[in-house]
């Protein structure tokens, strides 16, 4: 009975060492090159059907280039996902703050109106689909991310208004800086897809691998041609 | 009048600025439709030809709307649309001259971030009320127009008030196909499409308040298919946010409105005019929205009378009144994301005028229109919608219900 159980907990090293990788302190990092100009020609978010006035709000977080996820996902070990703690989407001056939240699958997202008016909330994302309805001040609003991938949020009120809820499959991820730099810290050693979310820009990804207490430093340029 | 499109070019290149960053947004969206109608059907009445009341299926309307803008400040705003002419009802891929090209907006606006006032000149929308601010289909919960904004009255563009022009089919064939009446099916309390030309003032702070002033050289209740109409009318809208769940306009219009091409010489323009008060309101909570509009018009207007093919003076104009009001509610499902449903109740009644033979009666029937309606929207560039209507033209047993199943698709 004694050799049984060492030879199980044995078995038990030996896999439990294949399928989650050694954590070390392997960073990634680099500094994105922003683009500089908006795009001259774009579809409109929704057209302003009654003439008013829109707002939008100057906060740093409204920028497209400080909503420029980066996440690395592994392709060589399981990670376990946990959900994240306060997330939050603010509706502030007719602007969803932050324009892009990066959370992990399973995550409740507290959506806030700090307008003095109505807003609604809805998605029409394939898995995603919910609406909120029309919600006033001061009443946060719950909503589980069910599925990974891009949940895109929409306000039937005002139709200009777009948000991102961006649903990862991994905790390793970070938003850039004001000056485009970011870092993962704390990566196990092995494989990962390394990618460049940005709000008005297609995905971009690439395959990386990091090993003994690597700083790995990877710079991107999205500065249009 | 065709010069417009030049000088709105001209005044926005003269606006540039030596930095300027030109920037251009653009949506389309096309809407196919399913509809049939019941067999007393009237473009006049419930803009059914009647001639298309079996099941058919065409293109309602298409859009493309674009914004250019070289600075902060001035903008030029267009919309193009495709739409089934006025008085035809066409079909897909057959009879597709009927469809006419419409610039809807053609204008150039300036605004500014330090000021609430802003001003547009151009091809704009009407801002009265608060259904023309629904321009799109994807805008509206019903797809039918309130009957405001769509029954035809007893009131020629052309020539003013003839008792009951649009139910007398015997007036075509008594007349000439140049008389001013010819097919002639009267003009809606406010044009069905609700373009004018003019120039508008606003006062905005989002939100809060709105007010805007339009000077418009065509009057909001003839749709005209040059930029110009005859006379200037006076539009104004005054819009308050009350609380975070409800909002209240107040609107006002006057304006002359005949062509000028058929006025009598005893007769001037101003002897024809409209004018118009609307008040609309919204209430929105939770999954619930509740909105409407009540207008009263009253016409000024010479009596025509078609057996003398001529108008009965006598130095006597009427003075008259008619009234409004539709109530639009409409529930989202919460456990079915992008479906709803809403139901509109619309009623339209008519003062006492004269009834051509020396008495006084309504100068035309009221009408009480039910409207219910299912949408869902299946994904952020494809929608559903299924509206059916029924109205009821008062002393008259006609079947004027409608259906109408709508896709539509967004870019």
């Amino acid at each position: 009975m004694m050799i049984q159980t060492l030879l199980f907990f044995s078995l038990f090293l030996v896999f439990s060492t294949e399928t989650s990788a050694q954590v070390n302190e392997n960073e990634v990092f680099g500094k994105i090159t922003f683009p500089t100009s908006p795009k001259v020609i774009k579809r409109g978010t929704g057209y302003n059907k009654d003439g008013t006035k829109v707002m939008h709000s100057n906060d740093p977080m409204a920028n497209a280039n400080r909503n420029i996820i980066v996440s690395l996902h592994p392709l060589s070990f399981k990670v376990d996902i946990k959900p994240m703690q306060n997330a939050s989407i603010t509706q502030k001056q007719q602007t969803f703050l932050p324009n892009v939240l990066p959370v992990t699958k399973g995550t409740t997202v507290y959506f806030l109106n700090e307008d003095e008016f109505f807003h609604n909330i809805y998605s029409l994302s394939p898995g995603s689909r919910f609406n909120i309805g029309r919600r006033p001040p001061g009443d946060p609003y719950p909503i589980k991310i069910k599925k990974n991938g891009v949940i895109k949020l929409s306000c039937d009120i005002h139709p200009h208004m777009y948000g991102t809820i961006l649903s990862l499959d991994t905790p390793y991820f970070c938003r850039v800086d004001k000056n485009g730099k970011y870092s993962i810290k704390n990566l196990p050693d092995g494989s990962y897809e390394l990618t460049i979310f940005h709000p008005e820009q297609k995905e971009i990804s690439r395959k990386i691998q990091v090993s003994g207490d690597e700083r790995k430093e990877i710079n991107f340029d999205l500065k249009r041609p | 009048m065709k010069c417009l499109p030049s000088l709105i070019v001209c005044i926005f290149l003269f606006s540039l600025s030596g930095n300027a960053q030109f920037q251009m947004d653009w949506n389309a969206d096309i809407n196919l439709e399913l509809s049939a109608a019941g067999s007393d059907a009237h473009y006049g009445y419930n803009n059914f030809h009647r001639d298309y009341t079996k099941t058919s299926f065409d293109l309602t309307q298409a859009n493309l709307i674009a914004g250019f803008e070289f600075n902060p400040s001035w903008k030029i705003n267009t919309h193009l649309l495709i739409n089934r002419q006025v008085a035809q009802r066409a079909g897909l891929f057959r009879e597709f001259e009927l469809y006419e090209v419409v610039y809807a907006k053609l204008n150039i606006q300036w605004s500014s971030s330090n000021t609430p006032w802003s001003i547009v000149g151009g091809r704009l929308i009407n801002p009265f009320g608060r259904f023309y601010e629904n321009q799109l289909y994807s805008d509206r919960h019903i797809l039918d127009t309130p009957l405001a904004y769509s029954y035809s009255t007893n009131i020629s563009k052309n020539v003013g008030f003839v008792p009951l022009l649009v139910e007398d089919d015997s007036y075509s064939e008594l007349l000439r196909d140049d008389h001013p009446i010819f097919r002639d099916w009267g003009t809606p309390v406010l044009s069905r499409l609700g373009y004018l030309t003019g120039i508008q003032v606003q006062y905005d702070l989002p939100e809060k308040l709105n007010a805007s002033i339009l000077f418009a050289k065509n009057a909001p209740n003839v749709y005209v298919e040059s930029f110009f109409g005859e006379g200037w009318s006076l539009i104004s809208h005054f819009n308050y946010r009350i609380n975070y769940f409800s909002k209240l306009g107040l609107s006002f219009s006057y304006s002359p409105f005949v062509e000028e091409n058929y006025i009598s010489d005893r007769l001037t323009l101003s002897d024809f005019h409209q004018t118009i008060i609307g008040l609309d309101y919204s209430f929105e909570y939770g999954f619930w929205e509740l909105c409407g509009e009540i207008i009263a018009a009253w016409y000024s207007v010479p009596i025509f009378n078609i057996l003398l093919d001529d108008y009965s003076l006598d130095g006597i104009f009427f003075t008259l009144n008619t009234t409004s009001f539709y109530i639009d509610l409409k529930y989202e499902f919460p456990f079915l994301t992008g479906a709803y449903a809403a139901y509109r109740f619309d009623i339209l009644s008519f003062g006492e005028g004269p009834d051509g033979n020396g008495g006084r009666t309504e100068w035309d029937q009221e009408v009480i229109r039910n409207a219910l309606s299912f949408g869902y929207r299946i994904n952020s560039f494809w929608e559903l919608k299924l509206s059916l209507a029924d109205q009821n033209v008062k002393g008259r047993d006609w079947d004027q219900s409608t259906f109408r199943l709508m896709t539509s698709f967004f870019w």
